[in-house]
């Protein structure tokens, strides 16, 4: 497309930002959705554990917003995917090229990933509420309380996750979006991996260890470093090798 | 098979993925969501102020958390240690965090005793005998529970009867409880230690023990049942 208009990269991303803002709003009620369905998971226990002694039987209820927490990830890896898909045509409303649409679909998963991880976690924080009422709690367990500067960095380290992961989607949708091929060959060569590590080791090791890469980290300025470091390499590849197509297709 | 099996959750995630990604393509503008999505977030801004004000900035921490390594903790229940300590030591009477759930007093003249379980009905718990000063023909037998301020304790005394010569421990009837314990979220538990990787219990379960104080001249038998678990505070000699 051709413009006489003269324009900076950043300005026109910018743009492109605050109308996806705008035009994607059905994102967030996606993620209210799943957010819900996971707190209604969750009401129950996320887990339970049981046991006795000495005449003594017990059955106790594990409550946590991990559902919540893991369910808002599924859905930052899933907008990645979609915008990927999508993101782009609405690009094409704007003078711009390739660079400024995956910046802005940058700064719209970062908005995104902090909307997820505030949400999130006081979704968690809810639930809390909820259960401590309606189960009529007499001892919740020290790990009931959060306090506020804890309640901060689960927010940010969802944040990040949440970041990290519609970043990885992204990826995923701009590979499957050029080569339609990886549709079923992505998911099968993930699977494909995960089947024939566990079928040779008895365990999914390297995917382990991926995650407990980012979930064993103790300090939160390692975490925000690592997760920046990698998801500004996944972006780099996708700035890198998904930089030419600057036509509506 | 079991590979398959442990594959279906990843199979329910991938589905889940499938489906948000369904969804994402339904355009929904924000008029029409408006009310729903300022609904939702107004409840989780409330749950906010409701949370710290039914959430105790001071909970008791019965578990002291020591960090081995990145990301990796372990659980020290320095208030069951001391309870302990006082237990082995005879000073459970001046111990303040333990509590006394039941009490037995039998008159007994005899010059030995007996400390046995019924067969086949075990009761599995540590038992502390001590000679009193006097020989003033009286038994009692204490069943002891650890108590601290904000933690549960779950106690169940076991049944004691004296016949013949013979002290008889046999096991409480059964009671069943049902209990909710909170977690930190993952995305916090890694910095806490305080997530569900690692199950902890909180309650206090099972930790009864049983306190005997006999007269001075008594002289003590054990069996199979009970020897493992008699501890004698002040004794010379052991029968």
């Amino acid at each position: 497309m051709m413009s006489l208009t003269k324009t900076s990269v950043l300005a026109v991303a910018r743009t492109q930002y605050h109308y996806k803002i705008k035009g994607y709003t059905g994102l967030f009620f996606t993620l209210m959705a799943a957010q819900l369905l996971a707190f209604l998971f969750s009401l129950n226990s996320t887990g339970s554990s049981g046991g006795g002694s000495n005449g003594i039987y017990y059955a106790i209820k594990h409550v946590t917003g991990d559902v919540i927490i893991f369910f808002t990830l599924i859905w930052a890896f899933s907008i990645g995917i979609s915008m990927a898909k999508n993101g782009f045509k609405a690009d094409f409303t704007f003078v711009s090229n390739r660079l400024s649409s995956h910046l802005s679909n940058l700064a719209f998963f970062l908005t995104a990933a902090i909307i997820a991880g505030v949400t999130a976690t006081l979704c968690g924080l809810m639930l809390r509420v909820v259960v401590f009422f309606f189960h009529s709690v007499t001892d919740a367990g020290p790990a009931f309380w959060i306090a506020p500067p804890v309640l901060l960095s689960g927010i940010l380290a969802a944040a990040l996750y949440a970041a990290l992961l519609s970043v990885t989607g992204y990826l995923a949708g701009m590979i499957t979006q050029r080569y339609p091929v990886f549709v079923v060959l992505l998911p099968s060569l993930f699977f494909g991996t995960l089947f024939f590590e566990y079928r040779n080791t008895g365990q999914i090791q390297t995917f382990i260890k991926i995650i407990e890469f980012f979930s064993k980290e103790g300090s939160l300025a390692l975490l925000t470093l690592k997760v920046f470091l990698v998801s500004a390499m996944i972006f780099g590849c996708v700035i890198l090798f998904f930089n030419r197509t600057e036509v509506r297709k | 098979m079991t590979t398959m099996v442990s594959l279906i959750p990843l199979l329910i995630l991938l589905l889940i993925i499938v489906l948000f990604i369904a969804l994402s393509k339904i355009r929904i503008s924000f008029g029409k969501t408006n009310l729903v999505t300022g609904f939702y977030l107004l409840l989780l801004l409330t749950s906010i102020p409701v949370y710290y004000a039914i959430a105790e900035p001071k909970m008791s921490e019965p578990v002291k958390v020591i960090e081995t390594g990145p990301g990796q903790y372990k659980y020290d229940d320095f208030q069951l240690n001391t309870f302990y300590d006082a237990f082995s030591k005879g000073r459970l009477n001046q111990y303040k965090h333990a509590e006394i759930v039941a009490q037995w007093n039998f008159d007994y003249q005899e010059e030995r005793l007996k400390i046995t379980a019924p067969e086949d009905e075990h009761y599995f718990t540590p038992i502390a005998v001590e000679k009193k000063d006097a020989c003033d023909g009286k038994l009692e037998v204490f069943s002891y529970a650890p108590k601290f301020p904000k933690r549960l304790t779950l106690v169940n005394p076991p049944g004691i009867r004296l016949q013949a010569n013979k002290l008889e421990i046999s096991p409480p009837d059964e009671t069943y409880l049902k209990a909710v314990q909170f977690y930190h979220d993952f995305t916090m538990a890694q910095f806490t230690g305080r997530g569900t990787s690692v199950l902890r219990m909180n309650y206090l379960l099972g930790h009864e023990v049983l306190y005997l104080r006999i007269p001075k001249d008594l002289l003590i038998d054990t069996d199979k049942s009970t020897e493992d678990y008699l501890n004698f505070i002040n004794f010379k000699e052991i029968t």
